[in-house]
């Protein structure tokens, strides 16, 4: 049997103590810090053990923004995502309605989180697409990195499902149109990597817009390229690697993304738009555990699943596939003309 | 065959514990160097282990130098891998093993001459084993390893302030650290810090989000994949949350 040493000396009454719970404190653990308190406030939750992600969100006030943006009326904060704060503005030259979006508060002094907000701004502007919310401008003020983009006066997906509003119908309708988006990026060397119902924008006309390309990557063949010996990008690449360790979005990201950030190609956004697809029509997150919902109606319960083939190849191959096979599912034709109106069934 | 895709690698394949788990088939200088590094940094744990369990300073200094140096004998190294996931309990493991079957011939060969691999201090390691807690050998060892990965941490970041020249600003803030975010009077940081209340809000953030992955960064270095690393931060934190 094990002897234990008695090791331990009497505890003096001066013990220190946690002001917050009251523990003694370790003596040699970092100094007045309380491990105890220390886990539980940062690691306390499930979702903080599992969640990489940013989870401090301290939402800059309208008056703390303003004098930074001189050109613009601050009008109200629309949302919070991962990377951002996006509030509603007006310019005041031209009396037009945008939305400003600034880099996470507590990342502001990070570079490399500063260089892929740059980056989702050019990869945004070169995207001109009616299905893609148009950025307008990007920069720096107050420390804080912006995107100053169109605004989309009207709902997020998460909203519509949440509500219960809809339809199968719907549904298939709103899908084509984002398909038509990724398509274009697609061919544009840009992949979303973030395809999600917050992303997904309706305006009151019920067009869709896609937004928050903010995750996107170049996947042009200067990136592909074995890295030349010596040369700066490869310097380059690894800021990207360390801004994998965050991307996504866990339930809509592919196998393949989750594995390995770095290596995905349009496909993980086809199977974003899978699990999307799949909420829509069900109001639940797949489960592999549960049976396919009954509620799905069966041709597009198909297209939902064929997108989110587990192997890449076993999915529809373009983004442009899967619009026409969920809309041939629905019994919708014609293309993206067909269906400019789609909230109106 | 070494042609290694540079752009498929997974993030884990740079981890120390990865590096070392895959040099088993054939020792690579950086699986040397990788374990080196985890055994510098956690050779106390281990020492408080030894301890634990019943031996003498003197001995448990001893058997815990000769512990390591036949750990960073790569041939013995690629023996003991049963657990490839953990280095945390790869290492209780290979030592309980040591311990067990090995410590005589192992000793007597120590004293000969002895190599030593870990800058074990042994003032410095009986002043710190003399304020333990009383807990049995495996806890000690759970919990001076946490304590370890902690301690690690802080260090990080008081460096990472230093070389910013903000060391002042880490001293002041790092109490915030064990608050959640509705305790932190950011009024009184920013008047302490000389800083808008904004920016001291900013600061306090900048520096908690900071300490979170320095802390997932520690312990990723120890763990050989995604689910592993989940399940270290999981026991980390019960470990610590228990009251010693
Ligand atoms: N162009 C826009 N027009 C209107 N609301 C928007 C716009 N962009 C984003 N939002 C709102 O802000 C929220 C967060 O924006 P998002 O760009 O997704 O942030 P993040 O990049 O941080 O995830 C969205 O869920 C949405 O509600
Ligand atoms: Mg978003
Ligand atoms: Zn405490």
């Amino acid at each position: 049997m094990t002897s234990f040493n008695a090791g331990a000396p009497a505890t003096p009454d001066a013990t220190p103590r946690c002001s917050r719970c009251g523990a003694a404190l370790v003596l040699d653990a970092p100094s007045g810090v309380c491990p105890a308190c220390l886990v539980s406030v940062h690691f306390g939750t499930e979702a903080d053990l599992s969640e990489p992600a940013v989870t401090d969100k301290p939402t800059p006030s309208i008056e703390e923004i303003a004098p930074h943006f001189p050109n613009l009326e601050i009008m109200s904060c629309l949302g919070r995502g991962g990377m951002g704060v996006v509030y509603k503005a007006r310019q005041k030259a031209l009396g037009r309605l945008v939305a400003l979006k600034l880099l996470a508060p507590e990342r502001g002094s990070d570079p490399a989180f500063a260089g892929r907000f740059a980056r989702e701004a050019q990869a945004l502007a070169r995207l001109d697409h009616p299905n893609i919310v148009t950025v307008y401008d990007s920069g720096q003020a107050g420390g804080w990195c912006y995107l100053l983009m169109e605004f989309v006066d009207g709902v997020t997906l998460r909203h519509l499902i949440h509500g219960g509003r809809m339809s199968a119908r719907e549904a298939l309708t709103i899908v084509p149109r984002i398909c038509d988006a990724l398509q274009f990026a697609h061919d544009h060397g840009i992949v979303h990597r973030d395809i999600k119902p917050e992303n997904i924008l309706l305006d009151q006309r019920g067009q869709v817009k896609v937004a928050d390309f903010g995750l996107a990557k170049l996947v042009g063949p200067a990136w592909e390229a074995p890295p030349i010996a010596g040369e700066p990008s490869l310097d380059f690449a690894g800021d990207l690697t360390e801004a994998g360790k965050i991307m996504g979005t866990p339930r809509y990201m592919a196998p393949e993304q989750r594995e390995d950030p770095d290596a995905v190609d349009h496909r993980a956004d086809i199977y974003a738009l899978g699990v999307v697809l799949y909420q829509m029509l069900t109001g639940e997150l797949p489960d592999e555990k549960k049976t396919p919902a009954a509620l799905a109606p069966r041709a597009a319960g198909c297209a939902a699943r064929r997108g989110r083939a587990a192997r890449p190849r076993k999915r529809p191959r373009f983004a442009l596939r899967q619009r026409d096979r969920v809309q041939d599912r629905a019994g919708i034709r014609g293309g993206r003309a067909a269906s400019s109106d789609p909230a109106a069934a | 065959m070494s042609h290694s895709p540079l752009h498929s690698t997974p993030r884990f394949a740079t981890t120390r514990w990865s590096i070392i788990a895959a040099a088993c088939h054939g020792p690579t200088l950086a699986a040397d160097a990788a374990l080196e590094a985890l055994c510098r940094a956690y050779w106390y744990p281990l020492y408080a282990y030894v301890r634990r369990t019943g031996h003498a300073p003197a001995d448990a200094q001893d058997l815990t130098q000769a512990f390591f140096t036949r750990l960073l004998e790569k041939s013995w190294l690629r023996d003991a891998l049963p657990e490839r996931g953990r280095f945390r309990s790869f290492l209780l493991m290979a030592l309980k093993r040591f311990l067990a079957k090995e410590w005589r011939r192992e000793n007597a060969r120590k004293r000969g001459g002895a190599l030593t691999f870990v800058p074990l201090d042994a003032a410095e390691a009986e002043s710190r084993y003399a304020i333990e807690p009383s807990l049995g050998p495996d806890e000690m060892f759970e919990r001076r390893w946490a304590l370890t990965l902690l301690d690690r941490g802080f260090a990080v970041l008081a460096e990472e302030y230093a070389s910013e020249g903000r060391s002042d600003e880490f001293e002041r803030l790092r109490s915030h650290l064990t608050a959640r975010r509705d305790e932190i009077d950011y009024d009184a940081t920013a008047s302490s810090l000389g800083l808008s209340p904004g920016a001291a809000r900013v600061a306090v953030h900048r520096l908690r989000k900071r300490f979170r992955e320095v802390i997932r960064h520690e312990i990723a270095e120890t763990v050989a994949d995604e689910a592993a690393l989940a399940d270290e931060l999981r026991h980390f934190v019960q470990v610590l949350g228990q009251r010693a």
